[in-house]
Order: C-alpha cells, then structure tokens, then sequence
C-alpha cells in the first residue's frame, strides 16, 4: 500500500467527496421541487433525510488518513505546546533526564568500547587465550615445551602461536633505552591475523635457536624513532648487545589491547630455545601466554574440553614436572579485559539506577501536570476521547520529552566524555585497556535512542494509565472542593522506590569508600616517602653468569650507598609481586605433588628492605657476607612465620622454594622475620612473602631502591652517572618515586570509588527533589482537612507533627526495601571491597541516617508552609496555588460571599 | 458515540446491495441510492448519507472506482464502477450470506410433527 501517495491523495478524496454531497442534496432537492415542495422546504428535506453531513465529512477524513501517524503528529505538536506553556516543568524534566540518559551513555560508550567492541582482528569471535592452571593459580605461564606439545597434540585450533612480555635495551642510537618487547613465536602473528604495514613478518626460519636475529618494529616505536620512514627495513638495531636486522613493521592497532601497553618491537620466541626451550626446562613458567584462532565450528567449550584432556595425558607424561597443572581456554577479548569487566558492568548497573529514579522523578511530576490538568482530560473525554487515545497522548507526550532529554544527554555524555579522557588516558593503560577506543559510535546512538524511548515509556505509562482509569463523569462532578489526590498511593511508592534505589547506590559507594579508606590506612609494610626507583636488567650476552651479574650489582650498590645523601639503597626484584613460588617447609609433612603452599618471593641485595623501610620484627637484615660462599639463607614476612610458627620463634628454622618436585629441596635458613608488605597488586590480599640474598640467587637484574635525605629525583643524574661508569650500554628506565607507583596501583579503586559517589550523590539529590515534590503536593491537597482540623483544636505542632509522620512513613518503608534490595544485591560488590563486610552495620546505619535526614529535611519546608496555614483560609479552600498562598487571599477581600467557587486550581479547565 | 457505518442492517449488508447494484451498472452516488429504495421497494430504509462513508470505505479497500462524468440529467457527478476486486468480494459474501440466511431459515421454520 503506497501510503504516501494516500497521504498527498487525502485531501483530493475529501474535496471530491464535500462536491459530491453538495452534487446529491441539490439533486434530491430538485427532484422534491419537482414534487410540488418549495425550495427552502425541498432543500431542508434532502438534508433531513441524508443526515449529518459533518460526520460524514469527518469519517470519509478519517478513514484516507495515513494511519496513526497522523494522530500521533498532532499527539507530538500537542505535547510541544505543553511543554511550552509549563516552561519550568519542562527544564525540571529535562534537567533529570538529561543527567539521567547522559551518565548511562557516557558509562555506556566505556563499556561498548572496552567490553562489547570486537577487537581489530579479522573474525575476532575465533580467537582465544591459552594459559596453563594449578590450584592456587587460575591463570598461570605456559612453559615452553609444554606449548609445543599443546600445538601438536591439539585437534581444535587452525593455529596457535606465543608470546612473552620482554625488554631489551637499545644501543648504539644515543643514550642506551629500554625498550618493552615481545618475543613472539612465528605463528604469533598469522594466528592474530596480524598483517605487517611493510615488509614482513617472522617465519619458522626466523623462530629456533640457531636463527638469525631478526626484529619487528611496533607501529609507535617506528613513528617515534624513525618518522615512519620505510628505509628501515635491512637496518640493524643493536639490542641486548646483539645486532638484529629490520625485517617488518605492525601496525600497534588491536596487539595493544593483547599486551595492555605499547610494545616497541618483536623478536622470535625460538631463539630462547636453550635457555627456556628445552626439555630440562619443562618446569619454567617464563612469562608466556598462548593465543590461538578456533577451527571453524568448534566451540571455546569443546576447545577448553580437549586442552584440559592434553593437559591430564602430558601431567601423567611428565609427572616431576606437569603434575596438578591444567589448561585453560577463554575467548580473547573477555580475558583480556576481565579485570575491568567487574567495576565497568557495576557502573553501568549504578547509573542504571540512577536513570531509574530520573524516570520516577519525572513520573511524579507528569503526574502532578496530569492532576492539573485532570478537567481538560475529562472534558476531551466527555466529547469522545476514547481512554486509549488519551493514554496514547500521555505516552506521544513523555516519550517526546525522554527524547529531548535524550539529545541533552547525548550532548552531556559527550562533552563528559571528552572531559574524562584526559584524566583517563593519564591512568596506567592496564587498568583500563582499549581506553583510547572510547567515542560516540553508532553503538551508543542507538543505546541512547533505545534508553530515552524506554525511559519514555516507563515514566509515560504512569500519567497514562492514570489517565485512562480516570472516569470523566466523577471528575467533572467533582468541583474544586473534591478530594483531588487520587493518586497518592502511586507517588508515595514512586517516592519510595526512589529513596530504596539511593540507598542500594549510597551503601554501594559507602562500602567502596570505607574500603579505599581501610587500603589507604592498612599498613602496607613498607614506606615510599622519600624512595626512589628504577630498573636495570643485564642483558644475558654479557651477563650469562652468575659471578657476572653478581659482581656487577655488587659494585652498582656499593657506589650507589656511598653518593651524598643516600641513607639506604639496594636492589630488589621484582620491586613488588606478584611473583609467586612455592615452598616446603623442613621437618613438615610434604604436601602431594602440585599442591605445595605458594608465596610471594623477591631477591634482594643487602640494604634494599632497610631502604623500602620493611620493618624487622626478629632476627637480622641481610648483610654482605650472605654471598655465594655462605650458607643459604633467607627472610620471612610475618605472616608466613604465623602459620608455621605461631608463637614461636621461626628464626634458625628452614624452607625451600620447589625447583620441581623430583630435586632434593635446597633449604634455605630463615635469619630474619619482617613486617608482611602488602602490594595490592590484585583486589585480594598478597600471599605470604619470602626474601632471598641476590648473592645466592643472582637474577638478570632488577629495581633500584634508594632511599635519600634529599629530593629523590635529584639523585636521578648521579645514579646515571654512576651506572654508566660501570657499563655505558646498561639503560636505567622506569624511573619513579615509589609512591607513584603505590598511587598508580590505587588509581583504579580511586577512580571507581569517585564515579560510585558521584553517582550516588545524583541520586541522593533526585531523591530528595522527589519527596519534596510528593510531600509538597500532599500539604496542598490536604489543605482543607488540615484547616478542619486547626478549627477543631489541632496545634500547628499537631499539624507539623502529622506531616513529618506521613513522610516518614514513606522514607521508612523505602529505607527498609533499600536495604533489603541491598543485602541481596552484596555479592556484587564484595569482590571489589578490602576489609569491609558487605552487610557493615556503620555503612548501612550512616546511609540510612542520612537518607531519612534527607527525607525529613525534603518533608520539612512543606510541614511548615501547612503548619503555617490559616484555619479559615484553607477551610475555604481545598487546592491553593503551590508556592503561594494568594487565592485565599484574594478571596477574603472580595467577601465571604464569592465562596470557595473563586478558588480554583491553577491551570484547570472550567 | 454512533458512527454512520454502524447504521447498516447488519454488518457487510449495506455494502453487498452496493457491489450488487453497481454490478449491473455504473451509476453515481445519488442514482444509486434511489435504485436501492427501489429494488427493496422501500423495504430497507436507509439514510442516504449513510451510502458515503460505505462507498469512500469501498474506494479504499479497492472494490469500487470512482470517475467524474455528467449524469443524464446533465449533472457533474462521480460515478462508481465494479472492480474485479469487488465482483469477487461480492461473490464470497453472497455466498457466504445464502448459507447463513439457510440456517436462519432452517432454525425458524415450524417444527415437523
């Protein structure tokens, strides 16, 4: 059916048909003239017996109508004039909707862009993330054999590739850099679907031990240090003292999502092949997680199922090394940005709940607009309104009103937007990856146009059923003296249900805040005022022994503690976990195979704990002459001396950390208890730690530790200095205070704790603006019962006392569904609090406190405006004005004898 | 509130005795009015307005076309013709109207001994 056609046809029908009639009446007439009639008589006898030509007209327009468009065109122009003629009511409206939609689309285009926006990977659905598992680690490195049998044992992936979070230091360019790498194996990048933007990329030729050294460039590092120039490829770049050739660049698009930080360059897995690669290094976990692309119908199910079975049969190959370990398969962009999944999705259900009490803000007060204007609705119903067709308009009219609000919000989300990614972008990328994705995309347009429809509905619907049960015939009878608050049970619950949302948000954000609080006072163990840090690593070409590395840091340390100013200084790695081993412990019953207790272990030079300002609760620091030459030892942290030692001395005592579980343990003795240092590297608490001399266990480096009396960054050229006197190829990179680091470990929690609030505090306000309204509009219906009641005798304290119940009344019973709604609700949030319960009775006596305070506040100003009343005024007069008093007034002055028939309610039609 | 279409006899009656006449000829608003007094011998007394919003309804759903001519009384009139359309409809509502008026009848003659 071509409608639009129809539409421009209508008014040709309309005019044809008005012709037509005039054509038949004058027909009818001459004919009845014809009869003997007189003209007048014969005219007035066609029309008698054709009927009513109006409603003929009227159905014949009706029935060419286009349809319901056009009603609801004049639904919509209705609606418009309105809103115009209440032009308060109206930016009230907005404002709340505005604030409403606008923090749902904002959180929502974090959301589309981190957690819903497919990666940047040709079919990205098929590509999953591998890592192996025990049973205190869910997610645990893939040690390098044992990702080769995974490729060749599995029948579920097209392919699988590894990579491994490395850094490397560039020479030969300059002062020496520290570049972050990969090594990646040589299906890393077909696996990904990866394509180089010039040259190419790694092939198994590249990828084994004897392998030529070859370099990709990441698409920054070729832009920062080489201005995209593509003579690169063949250029050598000396890296870890070795001479790699340009082969290819990638584009960063899509691998930083997969590393959560821009890496400089690639090189191949296999050349590590002797030192992590071979079978004696089956029991190395060396940083690699596995990435592989699904065959085509096979499920993430069906490939976690078959990689577990690979897992169990290469556990009973390789019993010394493989036992208690699994595998596990998750799809890629949910692994990858799980951290954020929880606090994301728990600010997307917050500002959920903040447009719900937008939306029963705005019902309240389209209801109130609907009681005003109650006869106007009455009386179109009178003259054949249809009940639907008077709801259909309430809906045209605040579904009109969400959408408005809706494009305000759009514009507020945007400009939050861009305000907050400033402050975003400023946040360690790992804490909240793909940060730099975020923008209004059509995803987010539609969220909005779909949220603003729905809000719409939800908030027309109560105007809209109250319009439709409303029966014409009693509210035409009813005359201004009515009782006129059929509707109060409705917005005494919307009231209600506004004040248990708040509360649900507030003990939300009251638990996040006293858990930051209890993060900020916990003793962390260790001091970072006046600390500052940075890294060193010794490439392995020119560091490959022990006595090598040994000598080295020995010598660093030493010039280092003698520059002026500095208290304490050493080395420390890794400079805070997590970096977890596990342990036995002597004369203890050893735990089955797999399942020994883990801890979190650091290397460290004598002085470096002193420097860090970890406490010593017994026994003694390290000190030089714990070097290679004397017995082993190391230090514990008081929790771990707890479980093992409780009340008694741990000193003298002996643990060893499990190399594999088939070589004798080296026992290591305990000299030393210090306080547990807390690293909040994760949301739940940092496994008991453990402290071994760099001089027995040397590592390739680590983190400089230096605690001074003077500005620390002061200090920043002398160590240089220092450092390169001693190697001028070494690079000192990440340079910081440690309490930025400390900080940058919180920013996270911060953050979620400062929207929670915000949010929260929102609702607070529209809560409060709610009850107002609610209670406002309840003093002005009653005002005439409440003059009764003055002439017989009430107080105005009686009066107060009555009003403040009424509402309390409400904010208690929404109080008490609020914490109910919240008890139930606590499971979502316990995850993410440190040291508070979910059901903390301060919380929620605090909240609920100042909510009812709010409330009470919210009842007040309208108790004292009915208080205030003159008995013989409000018997008058049921409906005074809101806000003023001066119908009574006006009436007084003009005599008693006008009656109460003078005193209508603003905006009623008579 | 009443509107002209439910004054029919009953639903679909109206429009049946339109399609049916039309079938015979092409004739405009007035004439056909007049034709249907006629043929019922004033039996089903219509208000003749009623006959404009049964044709308009008629024109939309495709049964019948409408044309400016001159009537034979020199008059400027519209003129309705029988689409294939509607000769169908007609068929299937006469057809389904016989079978009702059957067991009308069939319940309503006297009972046999």
């Amino acid at each position: 059916m071509n409608w639009i056609a129809q539409l421009f046809r209508r008014k040709r029908m309309c005019n044809d048909l008005s012709e037509e009639i005039g054509e038949h009446l004058e027909e009818k007439t001459e004919e009845l003239i014809a009869d003997g009639m007189s003209r007048e008589e014969a005219w007035d006898a066609a029309r008698r017996q054709f009927g009513d030509v109006t409603q003929i007209e009227e159905y014949s327009r009706e029935l060419w109508r286009w349809p319901g468009i056009e009603t609801v065109l004049f639904d919509l122009r209705f609606g418009l004039r309105m809103l115009r003629k209440n032009p308060g009511f109206t930016a009230v409206v907005l404002l709340t909707l505005a604030i409403g939609i606008g923090a749902n689309t904002a959180i929502f285009s974090v959301v589309n862009a981190v957690l819903l926006r497919p990666l940047p990977f040709p079919d990205p659905s098929h590509l999953v993330f591998l890592s192996e598992s025990c049973r205190d680690i869910p997610e645990m490195y893939i040690s390098l054999p044992n990702l080769r049998d995974w490729r060749t044992m599995n029948t579920v992936f097209q392919s699988m590739g590894g990579g491994r979070r490395s850094s490397a230091t560039l020479t030969g360019r300059g002062e020496p850099e520290r570049l972050p790498i990969r090594e990646v194996t040589a299906e890393f990048f077909s696996t990904l679907g990866v394509r180089p933007l010039i040259g190419r990329l790694f092939s198994a030729d590249d990828d084994h031990a004897d392998s030529r050294p070859v370099v990709v460039m990441n698409e920054t590092f070729w832009t920062r240090e080489f201005e995209r120039d593509p003579r690169v490829l063949g250029m050598q770049l000396e890296l870890n003292g070795e001479t790699y050739t340009v082969i290819g660049v990638v584009p960063s698009q899509g691998l930083r999502v997969i590393w959560h930080a821009d890496v400089d360059a690639y090189t191949a897995l296999g050349r590590r092949e002797h030192a992590i690669g071979g079978p004696g290094n089956r029991a190395d976990h060396y940083g690699i997680y596995a990435y592989a692309r699904l065959k085509p119908g096979v499920t993430v199910e069906a490939a976690r199922l078959e990689m577990r079975t690979i897992a169990a049969q290469l556990s009973k190959r390789y019993p010394n090394t493989n036992t208690g370990q699994s595998a596990e398969v998750e799809p890629l962009l949910r692994e990858r940005v799980e951290d954020v999944r929880r606090p994301l999705l728990l600010l997307m259900g917050a500002v959920g709940l903040v447009l719900l009490i937008a939306c029963a803000n705005v019902a309240n007060l389209l209801t109130s607009l609907a009681t005003v204007r109650r006869r106007e609705i009455a009386v179109r119903s009178a003259l054949g309104a249809g009940a639907l067709r008077l709801a259909r308009q309430f809906l045209c009219e605040s579904i009109l009103l969400a959408m408005m609000g809706g494009a305000a919000g759009l514009i507020a989300a945007f400009c939050i937007t861009v305000a907050a990614s400033e402050t975003l972008m400023r946040l360690p990328v790992e804490f909240l990856p793909r940060i730099d994705e975020i923008r209004v995309d059509p995803a987010v347009l539609l969220f909005t146009l779909a949220v603003s429809l729905l809000t719409g509905i939800v908030f027309g619907v109560f105007p809209a059923v109250a319009a439709y049960r409303a029966d014409p015939n009693e509210v035409l009878k009813e005359n201004s003296r009515g009782s006129a608050m059929p509707d109060l049970h409705l917005r005494n619950g919307l009231v209600a249900t506004e004040l248990a949302l708040s509360l649900v948000l507030l003990v939300a954000a009251g638990l996040m805040i006293k858990s930051l609080f209890r993060v900020l006072q916990a003793d962390p163990g260790f001091r970072s005022d006046g600390v500052l840090t940075g890294s060193v690593t010794l490439p392995p070409l020119q560091y490959h022994t022990d006595a090598q590395m040994r000598s080295f840091v020995r010598q660093f340390t030493q010039k280092l503690a003698a520059l002026p100013g500095v208290q304490a200084t050493g080395l420390k790695s890794p400079l805070l976990g997590p970096y977890e081993d596990n342990f036995v412990v002597e004369d203890r019953p050893r735990p089955a195979r797999g399942s020994e207790p883990y801890t979190e272990i650091s290397v460290v030079t004598p002085g470096a704990l002193e420097a860090m300002g970890v406490r010593l609760l017994h026994g003694r620091y390290f000190n030089p002459s714990d070097d290679e030459n004397a017995p082993p030892v190391c230090i514990i942290d008081d929790s771990l001396a707890e479980r093992y030692w409780a009340g008694r001395s741990a000193i003298g005592r002996r643990i060893a950390i499990v190399e594999t579980p088939s070589t004798p343990p080296s026992w290591t003795t305990i000299v030393g208890v210090v306080h547990h240092v807390e690293n909040h590297a994760s949301g739940g608490p940092t496994l008991p730690g453990s402290y071994f001399p760099f001089a027995q266990t040397p590592t390739n480096g680590g983190s400089l530790v230096i605690l001074s009396r003077q500005d620390p960054t002061a200090l920043l050229a002398a160590v240089r200095s220092v450092l390169h006197s001693l190697d001028p190829d070494l690079a000192l990179y990440d340079v910081a205070p440690l309490a930025n680091l400390t900080r940058d470990r919180m920013a996270p929690r911060r953050l979620s704790v400062i929207l929670l609030s915000v949010l929260a505090g929102i609702a607070l306000i529209l809560a409060a603006v709610g009850t107002y309204g609610v209670m406002a509009y309840m003093v002005i219906g009653r005002t005439r019962e409440i003059g009764l009641r003055r002439a017989l005798g009430a107080t105005p304290r009686d009066v107060l006392r009555q009003v403040l119940s009424q509402g309390m009344r409400v904010a208690l019973a929404g109080v008490l569904t609020g914490v109910i709604a919240s008890l139930a609700l606590g499971r979502v949030v316990s995850p993410m609090l440190f040291g508070v319960d979910v059901t903390d009775p301060m919380t929620f006596a605090s909240v609920g406190g100042m909510l009812i305070a709010v409330a009470l506040a919210a009842c007040y100003f309208p108790a004292r405006k009915a208080m205030r009343l003159d008995p013989v005024d409000a018997l008058r007069c049921e409906f005074a004005p809101s806000g003023s008093q001066q119908g009574p007034r006006r009436i007084r002055r003009q005599g008693v004898s006008r009656g109460p028939a003078g005193c209508m309610k603003p905006g009623s039609v008579e | 509130m009443k509107r002209p279409d439910q004054r029919d006899l009953f639903p679909g009656a109206l429009e049946m005795m339109i399609l049916r006449t039309l079938k015979r000829r092409p004739l405009h608003g007035y004439a056909l009015a007049q034709q249907i007094k006629q043929t019922s011998n004033d039996l089903l007394q219509i208000e003749e307005g009623s006959l404009y919003p049964a044709l308009q309804r008629m024109l939309k759903a495709g049964w019948l076309k409408a044309e400016w001519g001159i009537s034979s009384t020199n008059r400027r009139v519209r003129i309705y013709t029988l689409t294939a359309a509607g000769a169908k409809h007609l068929e299937r509502e006469v057809t389904s109207f016989e079978r009702m008026l059957e067991g009308i009848t069939r319940v309503l003659s006297p009972v046999k001994p």
